[in-house]
């Protein structure tokens, strides 16, 4: 909300506090300035300038040369203006002032002629245009005065970040009640001098509420013989420096008001009301309402409207129509003031997307005591600027009085909560200076709290609708001698708990490892466009769908990481220059429901993705591209699971639609999925428009992987005899595996002391006959307690080549 | 070759070996720092037909009753003589190897040979990471939960009633219902704190804990995207105040940012009561005042609050028994603000040259 200081003052006159110590302390009770604008500054560098000489311009016949005196020296200036005349005093922009319309004053040459400076109208400087041409000034103004002083531009504006809690300062006189008791001054009041007429109202007009729960309360009055017409420039300004439009007399006359006490009014023309009556009443389906900015819209059974005999003529606490609208030739007014139910007006204004000064105010909570007030106060203002007559008496319906509010407070609570001592007088004190007045304890009943026999009672003011319960007392103590009253202390000493989840912890350490393999850590939205999820093949009718996307980019939770880091490497290959060596991985979850779910959460599974493509080593004056292949990026696995403690994952071929079918591949460990990796399909790089070397990408569910971590590994004694290494070398057809090859070498030396098996060569080609591989392996032999004899291990090496060629064909080349 | 000859025919006298030794001498003073005349003078003097391995040799011609002292005299002059010009001989060589090695120097102001490229951290999470290190030390808990959350949970345990205008504080991201009819009971999460509601309601009091994590709003221009980074803490147990907030809070953000100053401004957030908005002296320009912080001298850095009661209702723990503190803040300004990086989206958009640079 934008808050005038000089306005404030005018309601509070005690407070003398100058307006950087009211944004302190402000600022200091919660009610934060975010931005402070001084009027002055928009007129930096206008000054008084007194016309000295005029002379016509060679060079154009609307032009004239003047000499302007600044109050030290004379400037030579070009003015179009048609009543530029010796000895004015007029505004003189120097050379380097801005003025509000945001043009900067420069030395210029206009038509061959210097100018330094320039003389300016009042619209030029953001003001009720007066005359044609120049602004003339007092001639007894001084030279040289800033024009701000002279204009009297003085008022210090802020900017207020109003929590949705305190609508009760979501007006000046609001404000200047709350730095009353802040700077411990008299509380302000409302007063308002009435003239009424001799015709009761209530021959004028009727109100009837019919929906009393949310509307307990309507006031209005009648004004009749009123002349609309444009503001005077004084309402128009105050309008304008709190950043409203001035519409008409009438209109102005209510914002004004709202501004000032922040109880929403409307005007209607009584005129145009069917039967001179309203009635406050839920809308019927079907019915209609054309509203004062222009739009129409059906109402349903949910809308609370304002009515004549005939049709709604306003949607409650949000916005006039403008069937009722008060134009030129009004001359009846019916003014309404009402309470209406904060929960109603919302639901109102969020079904039609509308957002005012009324319903902003209405939906955190309206003063119920204000309602005549505010009333009283707009039927003066109008009769003060739009004359007219206030015909006698309000015409009232529902409830006069508010419930009044009572609420305890323990001072020995307050100072438990708070961790300072706070004592009855304080909480007396502080409490009585915002406005709530001391009553004895309520009688026991159900729903009050049993505080005991030290709590103090309080009744809480109308406006004040944040106050409710004990604690909400309490912060207002604390709120009122400030946080920095508070002392700063560790709590005591509890159970200490040290740890850290075992899924943070895995997390945690794939980041690490990952990086230190080079890769770069991305954070990527958490959505999927459907188009996306399709051409990677995700399982849309279990995506977790948003009510209300943004646009495409989020309509989907995301079931995958890899289209992010697809995308990316999109982005990062239209760079200048291209960027295709890349190394990216996230960590992050993917959502979706289980087969059939209708209730409860949605299945959120955290993973690690992983986008690998381009050099395997970054190149340079010494080694030469090599494109990552499928074993990188495999190593790079078995790095990972490695680190985690796990072993014998069987790599078995996996069909994926994202994934090229000559490496898609999934890890499995005891029948547990716990990722797939492999070339992305070229179909998908070629839809996401990737150019380039392959793109090799992984998936991994962090959850299987830390259920899978391998127990902490317990030392082995160091071998003591020395190993005997045999090398085999062999063909066999080409589809068999690498994996079959080991597991029958493993279970022919089951008995021998074979420590391990290596494939060191892999070769098909010339001299391998067609469709048959070579394939060499290093085995390698130890026994624990003695050194192995050359006859042990030609007869497990013998084993071995004879399950080779019993169970693979292999024919053995060389031993 | 005449010299050889002639002194193989002398007996090692006295005189004669003071000869030999003389010439000896001044062999090795014109032969200088030259190691191939050195090498020469080795042969000459102590090679198979050398001057003293003659002399060594004639030893046996002589009368018996002289061998030994001739022998002893020669011997021990050999050794002398040989250690001297060895001494010369080995000194130079290892110069020449040294010189030798140097010739072999490798221009290393060309470029090293990577494993493989330099891998980072993402910002965001280096400073998760930063804030739960310092957390967890002062005796938080890490805890997690759901991304996709029941309102419940995100609002209304929170004390956000339906149809209350603290809900507008966040622009909120609904589901559709799996079947496409309708809106669910479910949002993304706005913040971390149904966190705070689930964990009270599993474990009850006393609980520490803190939880990082994204949060999503509806919302996307420069300074907003639709998801973003949290951190949440929460400590409940008998006696807590806001003196405690006070400390713990101060101790934290002075463990962030360094020692630059906490301000605590009361505010509303509708879960806490007395809420609390804190502020770190602008690290910027140290409190005198700048663009970044408005010229205020303070950047808003967490909101907090002592629990709610209604929220330890709502979670079944007794309000008049425990009472406890809340504090959430947002971690991607932090980075944004601790690598100077100007513009929100390069947090999300995965650019290389963003991410390989800090």
């Amino acid at each position: 909300m934008k808050a005038s200081t000089q306005w404030i003052k005018e309601l509070l006159p005690s407070l003398k506090a100058n307006p950087a110590a009211i944004e302190r302390r402000l600022t200091a009770a919660g009610l934060e300035v975010e931005g402070v604008e001084r009027e002055a500054d928009a007129f930096v560098g206008v000054v008084v300038g007194e016309v000295k000489e005029v002379s016509p311009h060679p060079g154009a016949d609307q032009l004239k040369i003047t000499k302007v005196y600044d109050g030290e020296n004379e400037h030579q200036v070009v003015c179009g203006a048609p009543n530029v005349e010796v000895g004015q005093k007029v505004p003189f922009a120097t050379l380097g002032a801005k003025l509000p319309n945001g043009m900067e004053i420069g030395r210029r040459t206009i038509r061959g002629v210097e100018s330094f400076g320039m003389l300016c109208s009042a619209e030029e400087l953001g003001l009720p245009k007066d005359v044609d041409g120049l602004m003339i000034l007092k001639a007894n103004t001084k030279p040289g005065k800033p024009i701000a002083e002279v204009l009297g531009k003085k008022d210090v504006l802020f900017e207020l970040s109003v929590t949705p809690n305190r609508p009760d300062v979501l007006s000046h006189f609001g404000l200047a009640r709350e730095l009353a008791a802040l700077f411990e001054l008299e509380a302000p009041q409302v007063s308002v001098k009435l003239k009424e007429g001799k015709k009761a109202a209530k021959q004028l007009a009727q109100v009837e509420i019919q929906d009393p729960l949310r509307c307990p309360k309507y006031a209005a009055r009648v004004i009749t013989g009123v002349k609309v017409g444009p503001s005077p420039d004084w309402v128009k300004a105050r309008l304008l420096s709190v950043g409203q439009r001035s519409i008409s007399n009438v209109v102005d006359a209510t914002n004004l008001v709202l501004m000032e006490l922040g109880h929403p009014l409307h005007a209607f023309d009584l005129g145009r009301l069917a039967g001179q009556k309203v009635v406050i009443r839920t809308a019927s389906v079907g019915e209609k309402i054309g509203l004062l900015d222009g739009t129409s819209r059906d109402l349903s059974a949910d809308d609370l409207v304002i009515a004549d005999a005939e049709k709604p003529v306003a949607l409650a606490g949000i916005m006039g129509g403008a069937n009722s609208e008060v134009h030129e030739g009004t001359t009846q007014l019916l003014l309404e003031s009402a309470y209406f139910e904060a929960a109603s007006v919302r639901r109102s204004a969020k079904r039609h997307g509308l957002h005012t000064e009324a319903s902003h105010r209405f939906e955190r909570g309206a003063d119920f005591s204000m309602v005549e007030q505010a009333l009283d106060r707009v039927a003066a203002l109008i009769v003060e600027l739009a004359g007219g007559q206030v015909e006698k008496g309000r015409l009232l319906a529902g409830q006069q009085e508010e419930k009044p509010k009572i609420v305890g407070v323990r001072p020995e609570r307050a100072t438990a909560l708070i961790g300072r001592p706070i004592g009855k007088k304080e909480v007396k004190d502080a409490l009585t200076a915002l406005g709530l007045v001391a009553v004895k304890p309520p009688a026991k009943k159900k729903g009050t709290p049993n505080l005991g026999k030290e709590a103090l009672w309080f009744r809480v003011p109308s406006h004040r609708v944040d106050l409710v319960a004990e604690v909400d007392l309490i912060e207002e103590v604390a709120r009122l001698a400030g946080y920095d009253q508070i002392p700063t202390a560790m709590p005591p000493g509890a159970r200490a708990v040290w740890t850290k989840g075992k899924e943070l912890n895995a997390e945690q350490a794939l980041r690490h490892h990952l990086a230190g393999e080079g890769f770069l850590e991305t954070i990527a939205l958490a959505f999927h466009s459907e188009a996306e999820a399709e051409v990677f093949g995700l399982e849309l009718p279990r995506a977790v769908r948003l009510a209300n996307p943004l646009g495409e980019e989020t309509r989907l939770m995301r079931m995958s990481l890899l289209p992010a880091l697809v995308k990316a490497a999109r982005l990062n290959q239209d760079h200048l220059p291209s960027l295709v060596d890349l190394r990216l991985f996230e960590l992050g979850r993917t959502f979706r429901w289980a087969e059939g779910q209708t209730a409860g959460l949605p299945e959120e599974s955290l993973r690690l993705g992983v986008l690998w493509r381009g050099a395997r080593q970054p190149t340079g004056w010494s080694n030469k591209a090599v494109g990552v292949d499928a074993y990188d990026l495999k190593g790079l696995l078995e790095g990972v699971l490695s680190a985690f403690g796990i072993g014998e994952v069987r790599y078995e071929a996996h069909e994926a639609p994202h994934l090229h079918p000559s490496s898609g591949t999934r890890l499995v460990l005891g029948g547990v999925v716990l990722g797939s990796f492999g070339q992305l399909h070229p179909r998908v790089a070629e839809r996401l428009g990737l150019e380039g070397p392959p793109v090799w990408v992984a998936d991994l569910e962090v959850s299987a992987l830390e259920k899978a971590r391998g127990a902490r590994p317990q030392f082995q004694p160091l071998a003591k005899f020395p190993p005997a290494q045999r090398d085999l070398s062999f063909f066999l057809d080409r589809h068999h595996l690498a994996e079959q090859v080991v597991a029958a070498i493993r279970a022919a030396s089951a008995n021998d002391a074979l420590e391990s098996v290596k494939i060191f060569d892999v070769y098909e080609g010339q001299g391998v006959p067609v469709g048959k591989k070579s394939m060499a392996v290093s085995l390698v032999f130890r026994a624990k307690e003695r050194t192995l004899t050359d006859a042990e291990v030609e007869g497990a090496q013998r084993s071995i080549v004879a399950a080779l060629k019993d169970q693979l064909g292999a024919e053995v080349r060389m031993a | 070759m005449s010299t050889e000859v002639e002194s193989a025919q002398k007996a090692p006298t006295p005189e004669v070996l003071a000869e030999v030794e003389r010439e000896h001498e001044e062999e090795l003073v014109t032969a200088g720092d030259n190691l191939e005349a050195l090498n020469r003078m080795r042969s000459q003097f102590f090679g198979p037909k050398g001057r003293i391995t003659s002399l060594l040799r004639s030893v046996g011609q002589l009368p018996a009753e002289q061998r030994r002292e001739a022998g002893a005299r020669t011997n021990q002059l050999k050794q002398t003589l040989e250690a001297k010009l060895v001494v010369r001989i080995n000194a130079l060589e290892s110069v020449e190897k040294e010189k030798e090695l140097r010739r072999s120097r490798l221009d290393l102001t060309l470029p090293g040979r990577l494993a493989h490229p330099r891998g980072a951290l993402h910002p965001v999470n280096r400073v998760i990471e930063e804030m739960v290190d310092i957390l967890t030390r002062m005796g938080f808990e890490l805890a997690t939960g759901p991304e996709v959350e029941l309102d419940w949970y995100n609002f209304e345990a929170l004390n956000f009633p339906k149809d209350h205008p603290a809900r507008d504080m966040q622009d909120t991201f609904f589901i559709a219902s799996p079947d496409g009819k309708g809106t669910l009971e479910h949002v993304l999460r706005t913040h971390t704190s149904p966190v705070q509601t689930r964990e009270l309601e599993r474990r009850g009091a006393p609980l520490r804990i803190i939880a990082p994590g994204r949060v999503y709003r509806c919302d996307s221009d420069a300074t907003h995207s639709p998801m973003f980074h949290q951190i949440e803490g929460l400590w409940v147990d008998e006696g807590v105040s806001m003196a405690h907030l006070k400390g713990v809070l101060t101790s934290f953000i002075n463990a962030l940012f360094g020692e630059r100053g906490v301000r605590f401004r009361p505010s509303f957030f509708p879960f806490v009561e007395p809420g609390v908005e804190v502020d770190v002296g602008c690290v910027f320009c140290g409190g005198t005042g700048c663009r970044v912080c408005k010229h205020t001298g303070w950047m808003e850095i967490l909101g907090a609050g002592m629990v709610h009661p209604k929220v330890l209702e709502n979670c079944k723990v007794d309000p008049e028994r425990y009472t406890g503190f809340a504090f959430g803040l947002g971690i991607d300004r932090v980075a944004m603000q601790r690598w100077g990086i100007d513009d929100l989206a390069h947090l999300f958009r995965s650019d290389v040259r963003f991410l390989s640079q800090l």
